[in-house]
């Protein structure tokens, strides 16, 4: 339970101008505000991060002691009184924590270094050289901030973009916050979203910009961005290639600085091959969206409306162009809040996408389709439920010539934490439970002259799974039941049970097992069959942190004639001779579909490989 | 005359014994045409019928399923065989996934002929069976994008050994099937020559146009190296292309990291207000838990659009309204849990959990 402290106060609210603040040498902020007339409870952030926890008022303001130190540098702090309604800014300003020498840059780097012989059945070894890694850096007090991946391998199946040293991702961002103006710029690989409809789920490179003022009241920003998802040097900035290339902006508004419903619109316009083509087609688009909460945020909701035209191969004439429309909203209302923190949600969502709707800049989309849902959504400390059902009508704005079918979906989905004693867990350990099924039927509703028949059918999958963890063990058990009744001319009704196993152990010293084992019984018109699979991973630490082994076992049955079995064990033996280097000696068979590096069958291999790694980033960077 | 009766006795003798030459008598399959939907790369589930009428134990083969008509001959159906020992007229069935290119739909889109045909033998005379690929709103299974990345957004990252890491898979697909997914991992000695070996299974039947994200399971990190992850549509998939299905990698450090904490509500995919509880597993000689909410745009880094910061022992919180308001004006994307030690080390993390919109 979060704590902070009320304060009595009285009367009218003053914003401070920020103005550096007085350092704290102990890690620490003050922030300096007049509290002498202010009644209700005070809440404060420094850097978007809420330490209400670790605040305290004193005597011409509010102390925060956060008990992680804060680093030497400077931070921004927003300290706001609930009013009975809501939370209200009252004071803003921005301190500098002191502590030592002005911090440089951190710079941070993870490289994995390998040179391996390896010699396939027997022949003259291959030589394999590769050098994968990555850098990142933080500068100007977490305000810049840059990282690029690299790949270097004389293997010609792995390397980038067909080249033997290339670049992966890479980004370069910086943002600065203003008296006025917030803002964010990124040069490189990035993920935008500005709707639900037109921009949504991009993660492409290039440039982009995005502007906040200080209130939020007005938000805008732009694009240049590659209409595919590529790596490596060529077009490295994502901007040189006019027929792999799409631009856009946005512009949002909120009206009231009471409420938080916001306007805003987007555009967008490129050259690009769309998701399931494979010409470069040329298009533009333009959505309306308006968002916001209500009801002390209870109820949230979002409508989105886009329109695009597109044309999939550009200026010639195979293909004219066409336009499509696009409308979704949603609605969500906590129908019940519980004291502990417990919540029931329930949404509405209504989507309708026409088949001929295509953005470069929403690859995710998927057009001719309507949607409506209904979803519950419950939260406790112990248990979840998540329920949906939506019905679905395709081919929306598609061809005449074309079927139109029914699709319904009902699924809930559950998981259950009982309550042990955590101190003597005994033989239970610290279970779990998950829970579910899932209902679709699908049903033709029109069929056109020379259309295909129907396609209906009715599928139900029903599972159910138990995990428990101990101390040094785990495992877990699911099983599926599923049912695919086939109400087509094809007649291919399928009935599966499949069965999954996990056990793992550690002696918390050197050992390391894993076992995963999935049994499944299909029955289908060709007959009954079962596939098996079964994998044992196990590692020791002969001489912890000099030497160690590793054996894996992987077998694969599957029951259908024409099936590829297979069959592979390997084990290694690595020697850390330095700090950061080592000698990894490796071999194993595998036959059948597990055999897949040489005609031969059964194949076999025997390694040597030298690794070297370089580390800098100390985990989570 | 002894000798021509001798000879005819031979003759007839022989006659009898004579064995009758094998053949493949009918060969259907459904369904027939193929139907398939236009929108991307299609997932067909054939099923063959093929009677025989053998005198002797014999091998029914079909070497490989080729299709024509598109810019170039693919050929995307393996050799399936069967051992017969049944003598007389037998049938017997098989099944298949196969693949059909975005090529060969763009040129079906176009009006040309497409087809798929296999070849029946059991050494004599094969028996071909061609069947046509008919455009429609629905039909088999397929894909249209299949985009595949780590928890940040990245196609690449580096994490920790013992590090949590997961991966997602958004997949947007049109028409009906069962998509039997299966997560591989190859690695970490052998680069990419050596085998994947599944982690996990993900069986959901798919219909109609949709977006489906299926998230994986916990990755090896034990073992310092580079891996690969894949998603395929089944286990038997050998046609892996990448764009349509892609090939990610990861590095594992040899350097020991944060433990891992775990997470209990709310769960992926829920939705982020007020009223929402967060509760995780504690973390052992934490001194501060930071609740941290991770943005869009978060390629290569850990962008945080907001935090709360909760001193030890407590392992739940929930939001005020503006850090609400901070996640819906920023496009938060994850949650996580970090612990901190009580002179600032970072001592334990959980993997990012998505928040909201996973269909």
């Amino acid at each position: 339970m979060n704590r902070y402290q009320t304060l009595l106060i009285a009367a009218a609210l003053l914003v401070v101008p920020g103005t550096p603040a007085p350092a704290q040498a102990d890690g620490g902020v003050f922030i300096a505000f007049d509290h002498s007339s202010l009644s209700g409870d005070i809440a404060v952030e420094i850097d978007g991060i809420d330490m209400t926890e670790f605040a305290a008022l004193t005597e011409g303001g509010l102390v925060v002691q956060p008990d992680i130190p804060l680093a030497p540098g400077t931070y921004d702090v927003v300290v706001y009184l609930w009013t009975g309604e809501d939370y209200r800014v009252i004071a803003t300003d921005t301190v500098s924590v002191e502590g030592g020498a002005a911090a440089g840059p951190d710079i941070g780097v993870a490289v994995v270094n390998e040179v391996e012989a390896r010699s396939l059945n027997g022949d003259d070894p291959d030589i394999r050289a590769e050098s994968d890694g990555r850098i990142e850096i933080v500068g100007a007090g977490g305000r810049l901030k840059a990282g690029a991946a690299w790949l270097a391998t004389t293997e010609t199946a792995d390397q980038l973009a067909g080249r033997p040293v290339d670049l992966g991702e890479y980004y370069l961002e910086y943002s600065m916050s203003g008296e006025k103006l917030d803002f964010v710029g990124r040069l490189g690989h990035q993920t935008l979203s500005y709707d639900r409809a037109l921009v949504s789920d991009l993660n492409r490179r290039g440039v982009s910009a995005y502007f906040t003022t200080t209130d939020q009241r007005l938000e805008f920003g732009f694009f240049g961005l590659q209409s595919q998802d590529a790596i490596g040097v060529d077009n490295g900035l994502g901007l040189a290639d006019d027929d792999d290339l799409m631009f856009g902006g946005t512009i949002a508004v909120r009206p009231s600085a009471s409420t938080d419903l916001q306007f805003g619109i987007t555009a967008y316009s490129g050259r690009g091959m769309a998701e399931d083509s494979l010409t470069v087609g040329e298009g533009d688009g333009v959505a309306a969206f308006f968002r916001g909460a209500t009801a002390d945020q209870r109820l949230r909701y979002q409508f989105d409306a886009a329109f695009t035209e597109f044309d999939e191969d550009a200026e010639l004439l195979g293909y004219s162009e066409v336009n499509g429309t696009a409308a979704l909203a949603d609605l969500e209302y906590d129908l019940w809040q519980g004291d502990t923190g417990g919540v029931l949600t329930l949404g509405f969502a209504y989507e309708r996408v026409e088949r001929t709707f295509t953005s470069l800049a929403a690859p995710g989309m998927a057009p001719g389709r309507e949607d409506i849902r209904l979803r519950f959504d419950y939260y406790n400390d112990q248990t979840t439920l998540n329920g949906l059902v939506e019905h679905k009508t395709t081919n929306v704005g598609g061809p005449d010539d074309e079927p139109i079918d029914r699709i319904v979906t009902a699924q809930l989905d559950g998981t259950h934490i009982p309550y042990f004693n955590s101190e003597a867990p005994g033989w239970m350990g610290s279970p779990s439970l998950e829970f579910g099924t899932i209902l679709t039927v699908q049903d033709r509703l029109e069929t056109p002259f020379l259309a295909p028949p129907q396609e209906d059918f009715n599928d139900l999958q029903v599972y159910g799974g138990l995990s428990v963890q101990h101390d040094n063990w785990s495992w877990s058990a699911t099983y599926t039941f599923a049912r695919f009744d086939d109400e087509s001319a094809a007649n291919a009704d399928e009935t599966s049970h499949q069965l999954d196993a996990t056990l793992d152990w550690t002696d918390s010293d050197r050992w390391v097992i894993g076992t995963n084992t999935t049994l499944t019984l299909i029955d289908d018109f060709t007959g009954q069959f079962v596939d098996t699979e079964f994998g044992l991973t196990a590692s020791y630490e002969f001489v912890p942190g000099e030497w160690n082994g590793a054996f894996g076992v992987n077998y694969y049955d599957y029951g259908a004639p024409g099936s590829d079995d297979g069959f592979s064990v390997g084990a290694d033996v690595t020697w850390n001779f330095a700090p950061s280097a080592e000698l990894v000696f490796s071999g194993g068979v595998a036959t059948g579909g597990l055999a897949t590096e040489s005609p031969e069958d059964p194949e076999w291999f025997v390694g040597l490989m030298l690794r070297q790694t370089i580390d800098t980033m100390g985990g989570v960077f | 005359m002894m000798i021509r009766v001798f000879t005819l006795a031979v003759t007839l003798i022989a006659l009898c014994t004579a064995p009758l030459s094998a053949a493949v008598t009918g060969v259907s399959a459904s369904p027939n045409p193929i139907t398939v939907n236009d929108q991307g790369s299609a997932l067909a589930n054939l099923r063959w019928t093929v009677e025989v009428t053998t005198s002797t134990p014999t091998t029914l083969v079909s070497t490989v399923g080729t299709v024509t008509g598109g810019p170039s001959a693919e050929t995307p159906g393996r050799q399936l065989q069967k051992r017969i020992t049944t003598l007389g007229v037998t049938t017997h069935r098989f099944r298949e996934r196969i693949r059909i290119s975005r090529a060969s739909l763009q040129a079906l889109r176009s009006g040309a002929t497409v087809t798929y045909s296999r070849a029946w033998s059991d050494g004599g005379a094969p028996a071909t069976l061609v069947l046509a690929l008919q455009l429609t709103s629905g039909g088999e299974l397929s894909i249209r994008s299949s985009d595949l990345k780590f928890g940040n957004d990245s196609s690449t990252i580096t994490v920790a050994r013992g590090e949590a890491l997961t991966a997602y898979a958004r997949i947007t697909s049109a028409g009906r099937g069962r998509f039997n997914g299966v997560w591989q991992v190859s690695g970490p000695n052998g680069g990419s020559t050596a085998s994947f070996v599944p982690v996990g299974r993900v069986r959901q039947m798919l219909a109609g146009p949709r977006s489906t994200v299926f998230e994986s399971p916990e990755l090896p990190t034990d073992r310092p190296g580079s891996y690969l992850l894949r998603l395929l549509p089944d286990p038997g998939a050998s046609d892996v292309t990448a764009g349509v299905f892609p090939t990610i990698r990861y590095r594992v450090l040899p350097s020991d990291g944060a433990d891992a904490i775990t997470l209990n509500t709310p769960s992926a995919g829920a939705s982020i207000t007020p009223a929402t509880r967060f509760a995780w597993n504690s973390a052992a000689g934490a001194q501060v838990y930071r609740l941290e909410f991770l943005a869009e745009g978060s390629v290569g880094t850990r962008n945080r659009v907001a935090a709360v910061d909760v001193a030890a022992p407590a392992t739940t919180t929930s939001i005020r309204s503006f850090t609400a308001a901070r996640l819906a004006r920023n496009g938060a994307k994850f949650w996580r849990v970090l612990a901190y030690s009580s002179d600032g080390n970072l001592i334990a993390a959980s993997a990012p959990r998505r928040i909201g919109g996973t269909d």
